[in-house]
C-alpha cells in the first residue's frame, strides 16, 4: 500500500463522481474495482477512504443510496449520482484542471 | 451544498443512525465477499480489507454527531456509576446543589445591591448625603431645618434635595393593629426622586 502512489489527496470525490457518470449507478466495490482497473492498478482506493467519502458525499446530497440486486444475485448498496452532484463534478473537475495546468506550467516549462 | 438541506440530512442520520450503520456494515461485508471472489483467496480479502470497524467509525464521523454520542456514552457511564455508590453519588450532588445555591444566592444579592438601579428615573443621579461630625465617631446624625434649608440655597450640583427620615409607627383602627415603616420626608420629596405618588394629600408648606 505504501509503495503505491494511490489517489492524490482531494481528488477522491471527484473520481467517485465520475466513476458514477460512466457507469451509472454503481455499489463501493464497483466504484473501488473501476478506478483500479481503469488507472491500471494506480489509483488503488482502499476500503478506509472510500466509505467514509462515500458518506460525505451522501451527506452533502452529491449522491443517494440505495438497495439493488447485483447480477449475480446479491444485495449492494448502489449509489446514484444527483443533479448537485453533477453540479458538485463539474466544479471539481473545472478547479482540478487549473491546478494540474498550472503544475505542468511549472514542472515542464519548455512544453508550454 | 445548502446547510439546511445538509442539516435535515444529519438529523435524518441522528434518528436512523441505526439502520445506517447496519447497511454501512453490510455494505462492508458486501465488499469483502466481492474481493474474496475476485482473489479466491477469503482469507486475503478480509485482511486486505483491513479494520472494518475503524472505517464504520470514520464513515460514522462523517456525519458529525461523534462528539454528541460520546457525550451521551459519558453519561450514561456516569449515571450507571451512581447508581453503584448512591452515597458518594447523593454528597457529590448535594455539595453541588449547595454551592450553586450559594452562589445564585450571592450574586443576585450583590447584582441587586451593586448592579440594579433604582426603580426612579435617573436613578443614577441619585446621592444620599448625611450630615455628620468632625469630632464625633457618629457619621449619621440628624439634620437641622436650618442646615437644610442652608444647604438647599447653596448647591449647585443638586438639582433638588429632600429630607428623608425613616422611623416605624403603629396603625390603628378597629380590629388589629399594626406595625408600619414610615418615613418623614419634606415636601419635596417625591419630586426629588421624580416620581407621581399614587395617593398624596400636599400641604401648601410653609416651612419646606
Amino acid at each position: 500500500m505504501a509503495d503505491t502512489p494511490g489517489i492524490p489527496p482531494g481528488t477522491l470525490h471527484m473520481l467517485i463522481l465520475k466513476t458514477l457518470t460512466r457507469l451509472g449507478p454503481m455499489h463501493g466495490f464497483g466504484i473501488a474495482l473501476f478506478l483500479q482497473q481503469t488507472s491500471d492498478g494506480v489509483l488503488e482506493v482502499e476500503e478506509g477512504s472510500l466509505y467514509p467519502a462515500l458518506q460525505r458525499l451522501l451527506l452533502k446530497g452529491w449522491v443517494v443510496a440505495d438497495w439493488r440486486q447485483t447480477a449475480n444475485n446479491r444485495r449492494a448498496r448502489y449509489y446514484t449520482l444527483t443533479p448537485d452532484g453533477k453540479k458538485a463534478l463539474r466544479a471539481e473537475v473545472q478547479s482540478f484542471d487549473k491546478v494540474n495546468r498550472a503544475i505542468a506550467q511549472i514542472i515542464h516549462p519548455a512544453e508550454t | 451544498m445548502s446547510f439546511p438541506q445538509d442539516w435535515k440530512r444529519r438529523i435524518d442520520y441522528l434518528r436512523q443512525r441505526g439502520r445506517y450503520e447496519g447497511e454501512l456494515e453490510e455494505e462492508m461485508r458486501f465488499h469483502m465477499a466481492c474481493k474474496a471472489e475476485l482473489t479466491g483467496d477469503a482469507r486475503r480479502a478480509r485482511t486486505s480489507f483491513g479494520n472494518a470497524t475503524l472505517y464504520r467509525e470514520e464513515s460514522r464521523a462523517v456525519w458529525g454527531w461523534t462528539a454528541l454520542e460520546s457525550i451521551a456514552a459519558d453519561v450514561r457511564y456516569t449515571i450507571r456509576g451512581f447508581r453503584k455508590t448512591p452515597a458518594f453519588a447523593g454528597i457529590a450532588i448535594s455539595t453541588l446543589a449547595v454551592a450553586i445555591g450559594g452562589g445564585t444566592a450571592i450574586l443576585s444579592l450583590a447584582e441587586a445591591t451593586l448592579v440594579r438601579l433604582l426603580p426612579y428615573p435617573n436613578a443614577d443621579e441619585l446621592t444620599l448625603i448625611f450630615e455628620g461630625s468632625t469630632s464625633q465617631t457618629t457619621v449619621r446624625g440628624d439634620t437641622s431645618p436650618g442646615t437644610f434649608r442652608a444647604l438647599q440655597e447653596s448647591m449647585k450640583t443638586l438639582h433638588s434635595l429632600a429630607l428623608y427620615q425613616p422611623y416605624e409607627t403603629n396603625l390603628t383602627d378597629e380590629g388589629e393593629p399594626e406595625r408600619l415603616d414610615a418615613a418623614l420626608a419634606s415636601a419635596n420629596f417625591f419630586n426629588s426622586v421624580g416620581i407621581q405618588p399614587r395617593m398624596l394629600k400636599e400641604k401648601k408648606a410653609s416651612s419646606f
